[in-house]
């Protein structure tokens, strides 16, 4: 039976074939998305019924939802890939587990980057846009996850005061995904938030080989072929040299945010193409 | 007794010493926050130094409203001249 088949696919066109794939992917696409909602409603609602009911209690509740989301997430991970839709590799895991690893910052290419990172860095917090907690679909997780707004006065305190309750946190310096064919722009909060706390960023890059969910791209917009996602956890950025000088804060985080984004610049682009 | 232009011109300073603002940038009109990237951590330091060119107790909460350029140098004028006026 499968000779039969081998020797069938053999025989068929190579773009026949090609556009069969393609077309199941975007097919794959729809219902991932799909899922995203349904599954993220659903999960939310849960856990916020199980604490009206006062099973959890809000601690409980965020200790509860963070470790879900974070197992639903590989969960989904692997489903995507299962079905061909992307290839995901992981570089520098061990750093994960290093014990002042604790503040992650990542460039933001894709959709899929907060599910990419929950799922490999277990009970952590993060900073999420504003407008995430008015989707339908992301307010119940966010809400039960307890995450940090990010539009609002208290974000830097909040985010200091999680740190410092041994907390990890994650934070998108761009505060929203990549413009494609820009440069970086970080926004200065997690250099601020670093330097109040006094911890080192853990930078991880996430790099994708072709276009693939970007920001001003309709949700069809598939590339070509499966892409692979290249998340690269690195050793983290030292911030004391900084945090010594004997200048005002402002200043120093902007230095910081500078060697941030000189940093992922560096890793991101290849020398060919910037300069 | 230092007039608006004073103010305005060290103001200006702060800006583009601590603040990397272009000089073209600062105006009157020109919005702290949406013209030239000024945070709220930026804003406190900005009250620090100019504590410092007043010599004068000075709150976040004095500059509450502020929004502008404008807004700034008539804060700080206001606080420099109202020991005076309540004095006389």
């Amino acid at each position: 039976m499968t000779r039969y088949m081998n020797t069938l696919i053999n025989k068929l066109p190579h773009t026949l074939l090609t556009n069969i794939f393609y077309l199941w992917r975007i097919f794959g696409t729809a219902i991932s998305f799909a899922l995203f909602g349904v599954f993220g409603m659903a999960i939310g609602l849960v856990l916020s019924f199980l604490q009206l009911v006062g099973i959890l209690n809000q601690k409980k509740l965020q200790h509860t939802a963070r470790a879900t989301i974070s197992y639903s997430f590989q969960i989904y991970i692997l489903f995507m890939q299962s079905i061909g839709l992307l290839k995901i590799e992981v570089i520098g895991q061990e750093q994960l587990s290093q014990p002042g690893a604790k503040l992650f910052i990542a460039n933001h290419p894709t959709l899929l980057d907060v599910v990419f990172l929950i799922s490999l860095i277990k009970d952590t917090n993060c900073i999420v846009k504003g407008k995430l907690f008015h989707n339908p679909f992301t307010r119940p997780p966010i809400s039960a996850c307890n995450f940090i707004h990010s539009d609002t006065p208290e974000m830097i305190n909040n985010a200091v005061q999680a740190l410092q309750s041994d907390e990890n946190l994650i934070i998108f310096p761009e505060g929203t995904r990549s413009t494609p064919g820009t440069s970086l722009t970080f926004m200065r909060g997690a250099a601020n938030i670093a330097l109040s706390a006094n911890i080192n960023l853990t930078p991880i890059t996430i790099k994708c080989s072709q276009p693939f969910l970007l920001k001003n791209t309709h949700w069809y917009s598939i590339p070509s072929s499966p892409p692979t996602v290249s998340i690269e956890i690195h050793k983290p950025l030292d911030i004391s040299d900084i945090n010594k000088l004997n200048i005002m804060p402002s200043k120093k985080a902007r230095i910081l945010t500078t060697k941030m984004t000189d940093f992922f610049t560096e890793k991101l682009f290849d020398q060919n193409d910037i300069n | 007794m230092q007039s608006k232009d004073a103010i305005y011109n060290y103001l200006s300073e702060i800006l583009q010493e601590l603040f990397e603002v272009e000089a073209s940038d600062i105006s009157l009109e020109a919005n702290l926050y949406e013209d030239m990237d000024i945070d709220s951590i930026d804003a406190v330091d900005m009250i620090v130094k100019l504590k410092e060119f007043t010599g004068k107790k000075m709150q976040p909460s004095d500059f509450k409203q502020v929004r502008t350029v404008q807004d700034v140098v008539e804060a700080v004028y206001k606080l420099l001249h109202e020991e005076e006026s309540a004095n006389i």
